[in-house]
């Protein structure tokens, strides 16, 4: 081969280098590097400031070195070092300007476009583009516009970045990997311009176009940016399912997949989890630090920002915010600006007492809001200005603020402020209208998505509305208001899709000699409403914080007991403390009559049998007085169930499960076992009336429909169950924890408990802590002996709890009907 | 959970150490995060370090429990942790039960919750941030004793 040959040889590896980046940069890298190691020394060494060697016009080593640098640069930037993609790419520009090859020096320039921009320089990047643009080709030039277009969309200029891909798409010919660039980039900006059709449109020919040129990660940015599209639109089923899916395709590029999540984060957070949120930024940011992502770290420490202020973490969430609005003024994106500033100004008002001039400085940033598009985050900061004038005694600034936003007509924040504006005039009944409205209308938002907790988070948006109906109604000092206007905020979140209440006659007539409790916070404090058959009653019980305290307390002992850790504390008298903060002021109603009762966030988690005055009676737990009223009317049979049978499961790796299984048999005849197969137990479970699985059982505070119950093939989970039709009417979950429930909303408990409740069966018995194998033996058959003797499974679990001393097991639902009842 | 018990006063005194040189400018983040750490240093306190706890048996129950246990010469600190739309709970006990008028502050790097114990020595709060957390226990009489540092994720 002679030298000619071989520097062909080096310059073609180069350029196939640089092709290979985008499909394999792993292998692009290595190509890259043999290429330099192959080139003469004296010309790598005389590179940098331009010796005798480079000096010679069209020095093909210099050439084959330019390019190999840019391969380099272009595999480092898929594999997320941008600061190595940046300097190697200066080092391409300057070898090729001092070897006379403006050509190549453009074409390291149309690469550092998209460089700078994720570095976080926007402006600079277009300033570079400017430079290369003469030197480049038609093609080329294509190119360019491709990474224009990311420059001037993280710069805000949407439709810009739009008009850039509309011309390059002509020109590129058959460069797929640019193609689908375009697509992608003009894809995202239109999401941001809410052009979502044609946004769809652009995402999905990315994906078909890379998925067939086999450019892997290509696809997954395209699919990660579809849920992206589908977060924005408000599908977030989708959007979840989809973000998992990238995940899974970009392992192996950390920036690209800190990206992603960021993505997923903003869907979390718009999806009112923003805990779930926070962990995938506290992942994703030091990933962007790491790789010099400039850009995506000023936007990823502004969605941080956003959570730890939604996560009671003000101070942390100014210094993100803080660190953001430095990082966007340095990269010249004023679009973001106010963002940042709406954050700080509400981190400030969590910390410190209002100041004075606050309601004019959030006027103003609400002003800048809107000017750069975000107009829901405005409207809510109006309504909080709004809030703080009021609370500063600036009434008639409040009151201009609230009409305007009333006026605006944008959706539950101008019912709130109509509302507000309505209740400071005195109509209370125009107030108390405008409440209905905006919950009917977040109802009506919510009512569409199938997944329970996808439901319950997004129904948060209406918290504020609720809480300021509550306070309406907590100002009548009537009972009845409170329990309605408590009872339609947990018809919302509970999916109902209406702020329905039911009827305080038809409560009272359907609780014969049973008390019905419902707990309700406001503005801090648990509020008791008690509901007999002659009368309700409101009752202020003190700062929820201490009662939350003291149910942890409570349940930490009972876990240490229940797992048999040596220095236990009795939980007595944690349970003595609870009784008198949360029914000390209400003993005189409760007699020793069955109770109902409807719990208040971490309430939700409280043993209630377990407090002494419930020691022999009738307790049920209900996520709304609504709720129980419907599981007492309904059929004990179902239409269309040919034979109602009960059936036993016996989980694996238990001593005491079987001999469980084969009690249940015993004591209630015709008895089915059931292997313990996820198939099986789903079958049985459409068939049985009563159904008992005694088996290991896990709760997921995190995800809540992702607890289940271990089975030989695997865990039984919430999810599997939502695909019930007909649920039994009762179902015992003699395991651990499988009765724990996490409320996101009041009304919306979510669990394995919960969801059998939701999908209609009408009592489920469970626990809400560990509880010990052979002790639960003891108990369940002293449970199902009282059970078969006629008694109704609240009673029967008082009986079996009396009898044994065995604690831990609630029953939730409608706990007053005997489970035949309906049969004979 | 991670467990670094030193690393918060290895951070600080690197922190300090570059503030007393004088010629070195920190920037302010940094220096606020040393101070804020120095502030929370307790220079008589007995540190309780980890320990193991052990795993359950007869249990319906697959899952590993989430107890952190401190112990010091005499005197064991437990904590168990739930968390919830990120936000963290935790419930603890002193044992054996210190003396009445015994008070626990539990301290992350911006606030401290104080509690006086119950009579059988339990504590809890809820709705803390999640991040690095640290339980003192203060005795009349006494010289505190004081967990080292845990970091608690969501």
């Amino acid at each position: 081969m002679t030298l000619d040959e071989a520097l062909a040889d080096a310059l073609a590896d180069a350029e196939h280098a640089v092709d290979l980046s985008g499909s394999d940069p792993a292998r692009a890298l290595a190509l890259a590097r043999t290429v330099l190691a192959s080139l003469p020394a004296s010309c790598r060494a005389g590179a940098p400031e331009g010796g005798a060697a480079a000096r010679l016009a069209g020095c093909g080593h210099c050439e084959a070195e330019a390019v190999a640098h840019r391969a380099l640069a272009v595999a480092a930037r898929e594999l997320g070092d941008l600061p190595f993609a940046e300097e190697r790419l200066r080092r391409a520009v300057r070898i090729a300007l001092s070897a006379g090859l403006p050509h190549r020096a453009a074409q390291a320039r149309l690469s550092l476009v998209h460089v700078r921009t994720e570095l976080g320089h926007p402006e600079q990047a277009l300033a570079v583009a400017a430079d290369a643009e003469p030197g480049l080709t038609p093609a080329e030039v294509g190119k360019l516009g491709v990474h224009r277009a990311v420059a001037l969309a993280r710069l805000g200029r949407y439709r810009e970045a739009v008009d850039h891909c509309d011309r390059a798409v002509p020109v590129l010919g058959g460069d797929v990997r640019f193609l689908a660039g375009a697509m992608l980039n003009r894809g995202l900006a239109r999401v941001f311009l809410g052009e979502f059709g044609a946004a769809e449109a652009d995402l999905s020919r990315c994906a078909e176009l890379a998925r067939d040129a086999g450019l892997e990660h290509v696809l997954a940015l395209a699919e990660g940016n579809l849920p992206f599209l589908a977060a924005r639109r408000g599908d977030l089923p989708a959007a979840f399912s989809a973000y998992r899916r990238a995940e899974d395709i970009l392992v192996g590029y950390p920036e690209r997949l800190a990206t992603v999540r960021c993505d997923l984060a903003e869907a979390l957070i718009a999806a009112h989890l923003p805990g779930e949120a926070r962990v995938l930024l506290e992942m994703a940011v030091p990933e962007l630090a790491a790789a010099g992502a400039g850009t995506a770290l000023a936007e990823a420490l502004l969605l941080l920002a956003r959570v730890e202020l939604r996560t009671g973490d003000p101070r942390r969430a100014r210094e993100s915010a803080e660190l953001a609005a430095r990082e966007l003024a340095a990269q010249g994106r004023a679009v973001l600006a106010p963002v940042a500033e709406e954050i700080l100004l509400r981190a400030r008002l969590a910390l410190d007492p209002p100041s004075a001039e606050l309601p004019a400085t959030m006027l103003s940033c609400a002003d800048a809001l809107d000017a750069a598009g975000h107009r829901d985050t405005s409207a809510a900061l109006r309504l909080t200005s709004a809030e703080v004038s009021l609370g500063l005694g600036d009434r008639p600034a409040a009151e201009h603020q609230l009409a305007l936003l009333a006026r605006s007509g944008r959706g539950v924040v101008a019912l709130q402020a109509t509302a507000l504006l309505r209740s400071l005039a005195g109509d209370r009944r125009g107030a108390f209208a405008a409440v209905l409205a905006g919950l009917a209308e977040v109802g009506a938002g919510t009512r569409t998505f199938e997944d329970p907790v996808v439901r319950a988070h997004a129904a948060r948006a209406g918290e504020p509305l609720a809480g300021f109906g509550l306070a309406l109604a907590m100002r009548t000092g009537r009972g009845r208001a409170v329990l309605t206007w408590a009872e339609r905020w947990r018809a919302v979140t509970g999916g109902a899709g209406r702020p329905l209440a039911p009827r305080p006659a038809a409560l009272r007539a359907a609780l014969g000699e049973s008390v019905l409790v419902e707990f309700v916070r406001h503005e801090g404090d648990l509020v008791a409403v008690v509901v007999t058959r002659d009368r309700v009653t409101l009752r202020r019980l003190g700062p929820f914080p201490a009662v939350a305290e003291a149910t942890v307390r409570l349940r930490y002992g009972l876990r240490r007991t229940h797992l048999l850790d040596g220095r236990a504390p009795e939980p007595g008298a944690e349970a003595a403390e609870l009784e008198r903060l949360l029914f000390g002021p209400l003993r005189d109603r409760l007699g020793d009559r069955p109770l109902v009762i409807v719990p208040t966030g971490t309430l939700h988690t409280l043993p209630w049998p377990l407090l002494p005055m419930n020691a022999d009676r009738p307790v049920t737990v209900a996520a709304s007085a609504a709720a129980w009223l419907a599981g007492r009317r309904a059929p004990a049979v179902r239409d269309g169930r040919v034979a109602a049978v009960p059936v036993a499961v016996a989980g694996p790796g238990l001593r005491y499960a079987e001999a469980e299984a084969r009690m249940v048999g015993g004591c209630h005849r015709g008895t089915e076992r059931v292997a313990a197969r996820r198939a099986e137990v789903m079958a049985a479970l459409e068939r049985a009336d009563v159904a008992h699985l005694a088996a290991h059982g896990m709760f997921s505070p995190r995800s809540p429909l992702l607890s289940s119950i271990d089975l030989d093939d695997g865990p039984l989970m919430a999810y599997d169950l939502l695909r019930l039709r007909t649920p039994p009417g009762l179902v015992v979950l003699s395991a651990c924890d499988a009765g724990m429930a996490h409320a996101p909303a009041d009304g919306a408990p979510l669990g394995l408990a919960g969801t059998f409740l939701s999908l209609g069966t009408r009592c489920v018995v469970a626990s809400l802590v560990p509880v010990r194998d052979e002790e639960t033996l003891t108990l369940m058959t002293a449970f199902h002996g009282a059970l078969a003797a006629g008694d109704p499974p609240a009673r029967a679990l008082a009986v079996a709890s009396g009898k044994t001393g065995v604690a831990g097991f609630v029953c939730f639902g409608c706990g007053d009907r005997p489970p035949t009842a309906g049969r004979e | 959970m991670t467990r670094h018990p030193t690393a918060i006063d290895d951070e600080s005194l690197i922190a300090a150490l570059r503030l007393a040189s004088g010629s070195d400018p920190v920037p302010a983040r940094v220096t606020d995060a040393a101070r804020a750490a120095f502030g929370l240093r307790l220079p008589d306190a007995t540190t309780a370090r980890p320990v193991a706890t052990p795993v359950p048996r007869g249990v319906r129950s697959a899952e590993e429990p989430r107890l952190l246990r401190f112990t010091a010469a005499e005197l064991t600190v437990e904590l168990e942790i739930t968390s919830l739309d990120g936000l963290v709970d935790l419930a603890g006990q002193v044992t054996p039960c210190p003396e009445a008028g015994t008070l626990v502050e539990i301290r992350t790097l911006h606030l401290t919750e104080s509690r006086a114990l119950s009579p059988t020595g339990q504590f809890a709060v809820t709705g803390l941030p999640p991040g690095w957390f640290s339980v003192v226990c203060h005795r009349p009489g006494d010289s505190p004793v004081v967990t080292s540092w845990t970091r608690i994720r969501p």
